[in-house]
């Protein structure tokens, strides 16, 4: 069964999916660059996720609910999210979260981000993985997928939709990482990683891309990934990072794309 | 990292809530012990005595400027010594009731040791020692105390009796020893006189003065034989001169007168008569002989004193020795000639005089340096003797007062007492210690590694020390599981906490009853 065939039957048995499909098209046959953007709120309403996670199972998975039990942590990340579009005036945009060290924290906020993105009607947001080597995201999701963005980029046959996951929440997709089959590869040299970002962030303008990277002492990805991305912004967990070591980090990013810092897990009562 | 008061106790409500459980245990295993050790802490009695102690020794004023002395002694660990020997121990093991009779050697050893590990000896000031003795029976801690501070002043008032006793001893001795060498020096110097009669003093400047006449008298005689020698000479000189002189005016005097006189009545008659007439040729006759005796007379008394000459003698005719002035110079000369005999036997007598006046002298010098050694010695033994004497009265006056113990040198000045109270930690300052140790020792270790670990903890200092803007702060998330664990972790702390404050108030009644 060609990738076409399938994703028709996807269409078929989805019909929110076809946007995916229209996108998918799109980007195989020809440069992303030369795709129109297509404007219409009814696309984004078409994203609407019909099996949107109940509370209590984003909860479990340690994700932000509009109006709910956490707001604190909620306000936090929609504060994010609007710092992070005064920055950018109001224009889509492709922000990395980085780790300052190794952890759960740049997958935590990368999907809260993500989330909070897609809290606002008139926003779709979409999540991805480059943190290739581990698997964090995925499983904080509990995704279970076919193929991710390592597929992609290795082989050629793959089509955007058929890495594109739906994860239950309302305007968002999630590229997982994938696969890493071949170790110490550079895969986000490749020119088809620059093409898929560039394609994904123009294809809808009201569409934000937030990437997850690893952190830069655990792997050079994140460097190549820094030069890809419009913003960049560290995660630091609370108590667990020298002064030293987030000096060493921040004086590795390109100034003019560092926005700022994201101080996370602060301990609280409630 | 610094932190304001704020954010200091905004970062420590953090740690706390993050490192709850170790805290919470921490409180429980720090309190708990705590309690423990205050269970099982030993009372402790403290009983004390406070002991007037002169350590000025007996011998130092006495002997002073005399003698120096050896250095003072630190009274607070002889008496440390005088206490704790087996002396004292034995008294105050029997009457504390450490041991009794039939106590084993090795088990006597190790409660000395007991012994000298509870005792404190200390110093205050300069002549008080503090005796203190700590035990768990305070009825043992009073009398042990009170047996050592009675048996330290007993031992130290005989040390004290035996000391004057001993210095009085010593400066008897010593009195005894330069009468001796007093002696001693006397009968030498008798000796010594005895066999020098010459080293008398004064002695010396007779003999000078013997000497100096002698030498005087002997160059004086020495002078007046000269002299005499010296007249005698010229005496003979003028003996053999007066002879010649003599004949002149006897003989030649007479034919020289005669021809003076004949010539002088021939110019007469040739002033009448010529030179044929009779009388004139008879008178001119006359003249030629007796000018013809003249020169015989002459010749013979050449001859004379020619022959004279050769055979030695002086020229003596018999004309001569009825001279009235060669008498006197024969006189003279045999006056003059004993004179010299007198003189030079008189020198040499002198000079063995002298030479012996000289051997005197050397006698008594010899002497008298002897002489002055001896006398130096006697000087100086008798100055120490006279200077010994008066401070064996010193002696014998301080003996006495000690004696009678009335110049009282030891004394307690605080006899010791019943403790009535545990001295040392109690269990009430176990209660507390562990309550606030218990909270305290985790709270501070949390403290000081959030001070000292150099993470960070404010997101104000990633915008003031780094210069980058905080975007957001993000709170911990809670999971719904995680909260409820989170719920129930807090109820097991809390019963933790609770359980720990149980135990102390049950333990605490239960020790206070125990004590009532």
């Amino acid at each position: 069964m060609s990738k076409i065939e399938e994703a028709l039957k996807k269409a078929r048995k989805n019909p929110r999916k076809e946007a995916d499909v229209v996108e998918k098209n799109a980007v195989i046959s020809g440069s992303g660059k030369s795709i129109a953007k297509i404007k219409t709120n009814s696309e984004i309403r078409l994203m609407k996720d019909e099996s949107e996670l109940t509370e209590q199972e984003l909860n479990s998975k340690g994700l932000i609910v509009r109006n709910e039990t956490q707001p604190k942590v909620t306000d936090s990340f929609r504060n994010l999210r609007t710092q992070l579009l005064k920055s950018s005036k109001n224009e889509n945009f492709v922000v990395m979260v980085m780790g300052c060290i190794s952890g759960n924290d740049s997958a935590f906020v990368t999907m809260n981000l993500g989330a909070a993105f897609a809290f606002d009607e008139t926003k779709t947001s979409l999540v991805v993985d480059c943190d290739i080597s581990s698997h964090k995201l995925e499983d904080m999701l509990s995704l279970d997928y076919e193929h991710g963005l390592v597929d992609f980029l290795e082989d050629e046959n793959i089509s955007v939709s058929e890495i594109l996951h739906d994860v239950g929440i309302s305007r968002l997709r999630v590229i997982p990482s994938g696969i890493e089959k071949f170790k110490e590869c550079e895969y986000f040299t490749k020119g088809r990683m620059k093409v898929l970002i560039d394609g994904l962030v123009e294809r809808y303008h009201d569409r934000y891309i937030v990437l997850n990277s690893p952190s830069l002492n655990e792997s050079a990805d994140a460097n190549i990934l820094i030069e890809l991305v419009d913003y960049v912004v560290v995660v630091v967990p609370y108590g667990s990072v020298n002064e030293s070591e987030l000096e060493g980090t921040l004086n590795k990013i390109d100034k003019t794309k560092l926005l700022g810092v994201v101080f996370n897990d602060v301990p609280t009562w409630t | 990292m610094q932190y304001t008061i704020q954010e200091q106790i905004d970062v420590m409500l953090k740690e706390c809530l993050k490192y709850r459980k170790r805290i919470v245990i921490g409180f429980v295993v720090t309190s708990l012990v705590l309690l423990a050790v205050g269970v099982i802490w030993p009372k402790r009695y403290k009983a004390e005595s406070l002991i007037y102690v002169d350590n000025r020794s007996v011998i130092k004023p006495l002997m002073k400027g005399t003698a120096v002395s050896s250095e003072s002694k630190d009274i607070a660990r002889n008496a440390k010594e005088i206490i704790l020997g087996s002396k004292i121990l034995d008294k105050v093991m029997k009457v504390a009731g450490w041991a009794g009779v039939g106590t084993a050697p090795n088990q006597i050893e190790s409660i000395v040791e007991e012994i000298k590990k509870k005792t404190v000896i200390k110093k205050v000031g300069d002549t008080l020692i503090r005796i203190e003795f700590t035990d768990k029976d305070p009825r043992r801690a009073y009398l042990t105390t009170k047996s050592m501070a009675e048996n330290f002043i007993d031992i130290g008032k005989v040390n004290k009796v035996e000391e004057s006793r001993s210095a009085y001893d010593f400066i008897e001795k010593q009195a005894a020893e330069y009468l001796e060498k007093l002696t001693t020096v006397d009968k030498k110097i008798k000796d010594f006189l005895v066999e020098n009669p010459d080293a008398r003093p004064g002695t010396q400047e007779k003999v000078t003065n013997h000497i100096a006449e002698l030498k005087r008298k002997y160059e004086e005689t020495t002078l007046l034989l000269r002299e005499e020698q010296i007249r005698k000479k010229s005496i003979q000189k003028q003996l053999s001169g007066e002879a010649a002189m003599t004949i002149s005016q006897s003989k030649e005097g007479k034919y020289n007168k005669k021809i003076t006189e004949m010539e002088t009545q021939l110019e007469n008659l040739l002033l009448t008569y010529t030179d044929t007439y009779p009388d004139v040729i008879r008178l001119r006759r006359q003249i030629k002989d007796v000018k013809k005796n003249l020169a015989d007379e002459i010749n013979q008394r050449n001859q004379a004193i020619k022959d004279a000459e050769k055979s030695g003698k002086s020229y003596f005719d018999s004309s001569i020795a009825t001279n009235p002035i060669y008498q006197q110079l024969r006189a003279n000369l045999s006056e003059s000639e004993t004179n010299i005999a007198t003189y030079e036997t008189r020198n040499v007598e002198m000079k063995s005089m002298l030479d012996a006046e000289y051997d005197r002298m050397r006698r008594i010098q010899d002497g008298d340096a002897m002489m002055q050694a001896l006398t130096r010695d006697y000087q100086v033994n008798e100055e120490i003797y006279q200077d010994l004497l008066k401070r064996r009265e010193n002696a014998r006056v301080s003996r006495s007062l000690d004696t009678e113990q009335k110049g009282s040198t030891f004394n307690i000045l605080e006899p010791a007492k019943l403790p009535l109270n545990p001295s040392g930690l109690r269990f009430l300052h176990f209660i507390i210690l562990g309550m606030v140790a218990g909270l305290m020792m985790p709270l501070g270790i949390v403290f000081l590694l959030s001070q000292i670990d150099g993470k960070i903890r404010s997101s104000r200092y990633i915008t003031d020390k780094l210069g980058v803007v905080v975007l957001s702060e993000v709170p911990h998330y809670w999971k719904n599981d995680e909260r409820s664990r989170f719920s129930r972790g807090n109820l097991y702390l809390g019963l933790a906490v609770l359980s720990v404050v149980l135990i102390y108030a049950a333990t605490a009644t239960v020790k206070f009853m125990g004590i009532i």
